[in-house]
């Protein structure tokens, strides 16, 4: 199983730094999204919003449970929710395909299914290449594991361990509960 | 395949160039976040409620708590200068009384506002209070008696006059048993309609708790 990384746990135990390291590997995660939501001016916002929300609650993460970028991507999805039902009230008005920038008919799924493909980018980005490849292979181009084997020259059995290690990392990275309701 | 494997399948296959894209977010937003966190270790404890960037005021209006944060700052710099204006009435007054020992007619009540507790939620509903003001002289005082008002050790009351839209508010002072509270000469009672009592932490900070526990607005 894959073990937290040290900046999730730095981030958990409150030392020194440990805010800024988490910044440093997380805020453009946390800012990109804030921008396709809801775009740039009050992209900076929420991102400022989702660390200082997130280091007051630290206390509630839990590195065992799942990583710091599934935490602080839930944080920020809520938050974004937030401010769209904020000017959708506003307006009196309900959220809508016009709060945000993308003409979408349920903006709520819409940032979560988002969310959580900038998170599985970031995770894919994170994995060893071979088994990037691997993951690629399975599941963007729908290869058998015994064609990938083929197709890469890997011996079948690096291609199941890879596939195994990797679905534990992704899993791992994807996921933590608190930051679905934060 | 488990559901975990489905939904990886599903995320793999929307990936677009744009989920891979990422932005760097500009200087300033670390350097917000570091200056909230830096003021919540500065705090009591770090739990004292501090302004984010986008934290929504506080519901503005005569029964919702008082809006805190953005204008911090400039109230702080009216207390300031309400002190020294303070500070000055009393050597003026000291010395009105040395030249004038005779002084000593009853004031005149320029109005009187019933402050209550109700809709504030920092205090038990129901409690009232007569806030009385007074022209004593040319120098208005406010009166009131909050005695019904329990106060935790470590904590104190204070008078304020507050402007209809909470942007801007002047302290009157510590509210103590039996004293009135000067309202400062070129403070317009029509601009700070709003007569409010806190209760305030004994923190030094001189700004507003936001916890206020009586309230009631000056009729023109």
């Amino acid at each position: 199983m894959d073990e937290p990384d040290t900046i999730d746990q730095g981030f958990a135990s409150g030392g020194a730094d440990a805010l800024r390291h988490a910044y440093d590997a997380h805020g453009s995660l946390v800012y990109s999204l804030c921008r396709r939501a809801v775009g740039g001016d009050l992209a900076a916002d929420i991102t400022q919003e989702v660390f200082i929300a997130a280091w007051r609650r630290r206390t509630s993460f839990d590195p065992d449970r799942g990583s710091l970028a599934a935490w602080l991507t839930g944080i920020t999805r809520h938050k974004i929710i937030d401010v769209l039902r904020r000017e959708a009230r506003h307006r009196n008005d309900r959220i809508d395909s016009s709060s945000v920038l993308l003409d979408v008919s349920d903006p709520v799924d819409w940032v979560g299914a988002l969310g959580d493909r900038m998170l599985l980018a970031d995770a894919l980005a994170a994995l060893p290449e071979r088994s990037r490849t691997v993951m690629h292979l399975a599941f963007g181009d729908g290869l058998t594991q015994q064609q990938i084997a083929e197709s890469t020259g890997l011996p079948l059995g690096t291609v199941k361990s890879d596939m195994r290690r990797s679905l534990a990392r992704l899993r791992r990275h994807l996921d933590h509960p608190d930051g679905e309701s934060p | 395949m488990n559901d975990f494997d489905d939904r990886v399948l599903e995320l793999m296959r929307g990936l677009t160039a744009d989920d891979i894209d990422r932005d760097v977010p500009p200087p300033s937003v670390w350097a917000g976040i570091a200056a909230a966190v830096a003021e919540d270790a500065d705090g009591a404890g770090g739990d004292a409620p501090q302004p984010a960037p986008l934290d929504r005021p506080r519901p503005i209006g005569v029964s919702g708590p008082v809006a805190l944060g953005r204008t911090a700052q400039r109230r702080r710099q009216v207390l300031t200068w309400t002190l020294a204006a303070a500070a000055a009435s009393v050597v003026v007054v000291g010395a009105a009384l040395v030249v004038d020992g005779r002084r000593a007619g009853a004031p005149d009540v320029i109005a009187a506002v019933e402050v209550t507790s109700d809709g504030l939620g920092d205090a038990p509903p129901g409690i009232v209070a007569q806030a009385v003001i007074e022209d004593d002289d040319g120098v208005r005082r406010v009166a009131l008696d909050a005695s019904a008002i329990e106060v935790a050790d470590g904590e104190f009351l204070e008078l304020w006059l507050i402007n209809d839209d909470i942007t801007d508010m002047v302290s009157l002072g510590v509210v103590r048993r039996g004293e009135t509270y000067e309202i400062p000469g070129d403070v317009e009672l029509g601009d700070f309609p709003i007569i409010d009592v806190s209760i305030e932490p004994d923190d030094g900070i001189p700004t507003h708790s936001g916890r206020s526990v009586l309230r009631g607005r000056l009729e023109a």
